[in-house]
């Protein structure tokens, strides 16, 4: 049954092409794009001997998952949420798809392919900066190396970023579905989290103007901030071990953004499971 | 036979509005059966409740048996069609049901086939691959018919399913009301205001009024025990209310005098001694509009 919902719903995704390539396609698209545009400068502006540096692939990619959460990004796939989440409001639709699943498997089934929508989204990210390097090698008249790949910890911590990126988009669909299924409109699904969103980083600044650690507090409220303490613990294996963030920081890092993921979908849940589609 | 929707004691509120007030309610197998009632009656929370769209404040609601919205695999037994059906406007007409049928857990083997034997049912096969955006209230509605016919239902809940239909579009949504129920083995419950309508195409209905049931029976027996009334369009209006008190119901530009065919030359007389102007006067009954007329003391526009 929350295969149904499933295919009914990426079968809606998928039929609406440019929307969905907005959602989570657009941001590769982007970075591909303005990857080509420094390259372009580079070659323009930059004598070919001193771009003759060896290449490094691995390096590349490390870069392109370290990355693959930027804003542009959340911006992207929290218009790709609002569209899974909000659509059946959007377009009146819940009267007729309700009745032909559980509200279960119907919330579960947008979860899990907004999921593989932000999931394809990183992978993607992570592609483009491989094939800029693939690029720049031949235009610089450089070597292709694999160097980075070599090193201890680097595919931990490639997986590690890729993980930590996708937990960030989805931290922020939880949010959009909670605002989807509260509002019962598109725009206040995507207004709403981008209000709490500006908040957020302005706080993040302020926390880490202070030079310090941050507090438990402000690591439950700040998300995006605990996403990038887990991104510099991955990396440290990489640095030689030259981070501050010990394991347990890590571990508090991972359950603020696991924590809400779990009450953005469960209120998310709550509300729909209790509310009347008597108008959508 | 056991019902195939029922309705127990239901009751639901919006805020301080009650749209259902302690309804009880069996509909049986078989046939066409209409629900009936002026705006505001409670039809459409009804079968929004009877569709789990919808939790009932008090009471129960069951679809074959089983409580209404718990179980999704008994609610694809039941098509459905709400009021003016909506589509995601970037789909086909094909689209659209292709991604109810994979909603509704139909395999593609099953589907594909189907699609294209229902969209010919709802004279539909020239636009079935035009997105929806372009469709009219009448194509949306026919549509609406074959995304609720895409599980191949044992009833259909219809929702006004003639709304915003020109009169040709009306004919074939009751032709095929009829067929469904009587080629097809489906049982068709539909909520209208179109009285004449559903006294054609209905077995038996349910009148509602602000959420109570005030009548339910088969149309021919709810028609056949009502007197005859005449309906009288005379200057001033007014006094020809005043005149006839609770026998009287205004009724358009006219009034309906809910009188016995003898007491008529009495009536004619006394609105002459008036000095009321009568420009018309004939007997309608008979029909399901003046029992609902009756029941509900609504004005025909319903």
């Amino acid at each position: 049954m929350l295969t149904d919902a499933i295919s009914s719903e990426s079968y809606k995704l998928i039929q609406n092409r440019w929307a969905a390539f907005w959602s989570f396609g657009f941001a590769p698209f982007l970075a591909l794009i303005f990857g080509l545009g420094a390259l372009a400068f580079a070659v323009s502006q930059v004598p070919v001997e001193m771009r003759s540096t060896p290449v490094d692939v691995s390096a590349f990619i490390l870069d392109g998952a370290k990355s693959a959460a930027g804003p542009l990004t959340i911006l992207f796939a929290l218009i790709g949420g609002a569209l899974v989440f909000a659509g059946d409001y959007r377009w009146e639709t819940w009267r007729l798809i309700a009745p032909r699943n559980s509200r279960v498997n119907h919330l579960l089934g947008k979860l899990i392919v907004f999921a593989m929508g932000i999931l394809l989204t990183v992978v993607l990210l992570v592609l483009v900066n491989a094939l800029l390097a693939l690029i720049a090698a031949p235009v610089n008249q450089s070597s292709l190396t694999f160097e980075a790949a070599g090193r201890d910890g680097y595919w931990m911590a490639l997986v590690g970023l890729i993980l930590i990126a996708w937990l960030q988009l989805l931290q922020a669909g939880a949010v959009v579905a909670l605002f989807a299924v509260v509002t019962r409109s598109l725009l206040g699904a995507v207004i709403a989290p981008l209000v709490i969103g500006g908040a957020q980083l302005f706080l993040q600044s302020y926390v880490m103007s202070r030079g310090q650690l941050p507090e438990l507090h402000y690591m439950l409220l700040l998300p995006g901030m605990s996403a990038d303490i887990l991104r510099e613990f991955m990396l440290a294996p990489l640095a030689g071990g030259m981070t501050l963030v010990t394991s347990e920081l890590a571990a508090k890092a991972l359950g603020s953004v696991i924590l809400w993921i779990v009450v953005g979908y469960g209120a998310a849940m709550a509300a729909f499971l209790r509310q009347d589609l008597s108008k959508e | 036979m056991s019902a195939v929707l029922e309705a127990d004691n239901l009751s639901k509120s919006y805020g301080k509005v009650k749209a259902l007030d302690g309804l009880s309610l069996s509909v049986p197998p078989g046939g066409v059966y209409g629900v009936l009632g002026p705006n505001g009656a409670g039809k459409s929370t009804l079968f929004r409740i009877w569709l789990g769209l919808v939790r009932p404040t008090e009471g129960s609601a069951k679809v074959l048996g089983a409580i209404a919205g718990r179980d999704a695999r008994i609610e694809r037994r039941a098509g459905s069609m709400i009021e003016t059906p909506r589509f995601p406007p970037y789909l086909s007409a094909r689209q659209v049901l292709r991604m109810l049928a994979k909603a509704s857990g139909l395999k593609k083997a099953d589907y594909e086939a189907r699609i294209d034997s229902l969209l010919e049912r709802v004279n539909l096969t020239d636009a079935a691959d035009r997105k929806v955006r372009g469709f009219s209230v009448g194509m949306a509605q026919r549509l609406g018919i074959a995304a609720a016919l895409i599980t191949q239902p044992e009833m259909l809940i219809l929702d006004e399913p003639t709304s915003g239909m020109d009169p040709a579009g009306i004919n074939e949504m009751r032709a095929l009301i009829r067929e469904l129920a009587d080629k097809d083995g489906v049982t068709v419950v539909i909520a209208s205001h179109q009285l004449a309508e559903v006294q054609r195409v209905c077995d038996r209905v349910a009148i509602l009024d602000h959420g109570r049931l005030v009548s339910e029976g088969a149309v021919s027996e709810l028609v056949s025990g009502q007197a005859s009334g005449l309906r009288i369009v005379a200057t001033p209006t007014a006094a020809v209310l005043k005149l006839l008190g609770k026998k009287g119901i205004r009724d358009g530009e006219g009034v309906l005098a809910l009188i016995e065919r003898r007491e008529a030359p009495d009536l004619f007389r006394r609105l002459v001694a008036e000095n009321i102007s009568i420009t018309e006067a004939r007997w309608v009954g008979g029909d399901l509009e003046k029992v609902f007329l009756q029941q509900t003391g609504e004005p025909r526009a319903h």
